[in-house]
């Protein structure tokens, strides 16, 4: 496959693999079999696309299988997911006031604290569980709640879907069907944590 | 299709022996910010088929992904909901590896991935920093995308 720079249109590009050590909270996790372009005439080295989805799935993988593995954008994506502040966050988990803000600021989470930020990422039930045992209200989890428009307040990613249906009609291409993405729990869960769950 | 607005004059000296402020760049006599790429014509050409071609340095698509939790869909959904509002500033910068200046648009806006929108109380906002390059000026490059208060 020929390519050409994208910097300066020469077809001295090509697309490398290599291998990187990525920080990830108090960890670093090594990656290979990373993409992407160098171009031998002006020296410059980017993505594509393609290359970024790509290299970000192989730091998916490699971060759900190191413990203690918590950077900050999962935090942050965390904290979205079920619409929490840095502050009601940091409650939730049982830290001070301004851990999150720290944490995802660049001071990575202790062991202890990094280990249960990953279970609450990625075990269900363990964010209801947290806010139980704290007493505190969860806002909202958009994965799992269902989707309500209130007058013209739409909210949620329904946006998004009502978006992609709106580029498909444009593009005059078969629109995809897009349910809101609900999280099937085991019946075991729904046992343990009720209606929460 | 040239998405510049306006064409600033290229620095005459080393851009690593420039700070901050003097890798800024200003518009006319009054020296005004004003943004140095059409942001719509970017938006329209983003929802086009085949789309505008989008490129990443190493260190954006990284950064997006360890500081924010974003993937590269994000960052383009990012871009569709920039309105001119969001405008920062625009300075000159170059990809880690290459030694030409490049001028760069950046903006600031609060952002939620889950939703796809615009959420000036989701905290801290994003920055992001971007340019066309190419001959003819027909690629996006993502300098940066990472929380604002990173850079500070």
């Amino acid at each position: 496959m020929s390519y050409r720079c994208d910097f300066c249109d020469s077809s001295a590009v090509a697309e490398i693999l290599f291998s990187d050590r990525v920080a990830a909270g108090r960890r670093r996790v090594a990656l290979s079999g990373l993409r992407k372009m160098v171009c031998h005439d002006c020296g410059e080295e980017y993505m594509t696309e393609a290359q970024v989805e790509h290299n970000h799935a192989l730091f998916d993988a490699a971060v759900a299988v190191t413990p203690e593995a918590v950077y900050a954008g999962l935090m942050r994506s965390l904290r979205e997911r079920w619409q929490l502040t840095q502050k009601a966050a940091s409650a939730l988990f049982g830290a001070g006031e301004s851990a999150f803000a720290k944490w995802e600021s660049g001071q990575p989470p202790s062991g202890p604290a990094a280990l249960l930020i990953q279970c609450a990422v990625y075990v269900p039930g363990v964010m209801e569980y947290l806010a139980r045992v704290q007493s505190a209200s969860l806002p909202g989890c958009p994965e799992l709640s269902d989707w309500s428009a209130d007058g013209a307040n739409v909210t949620g990613t329904l946006a998004v879907h009502k978006s992609v249906r709106r580029l498909a009609r444009v593009h005059h291409v078969p629109a995809p069907v897009v349910a809101p993405a609900r999280m099937n729990y085991s019946p075991n869960v729904v046992e343990l944590y009720g209606e929460a769950a | 299709m040239t998405y510049m607005v306006w064409d600033p004059e290229p620095p005459t000296v080393d851009l690593r022996l420039l700070g901050d402020r003097e890798r800024k760049i200003f518009y006319g006599p009054s020296q005004i910010r004003r943004p140095l790429w059409d942001l719509e014509a970017i938006q329209a050409a983003l929802q086009r088929a085949p789309a505008l071609r989008v490129i990443f340095t190493e260190k954006a698509a990284f950064e997006m992904k360890t500081k924010l939790g974003w993937g590269k869909s994000d960052a383009l959904q990012f871009l569709r909901c920039l309105t001119r509002g969001h405008y920062d500033c625009s300075e000159w910068c170059h990809a880690p590896k290459g030694n030409t200046p490049r001028q760069c648009d950046v903006y600031l806006m609060g952002f939620s991935k889950i939703q796809g929108v615009e959420n000036p109380r989701l905290l801290p906002w994003v920055y992001i920093k971007f340019g066309f390059v190419g001959p003819e000026y027909q690629s996006l490059a993502v300098y940066s995308v990472h929380p604002e208060e990173y850079m500070r």
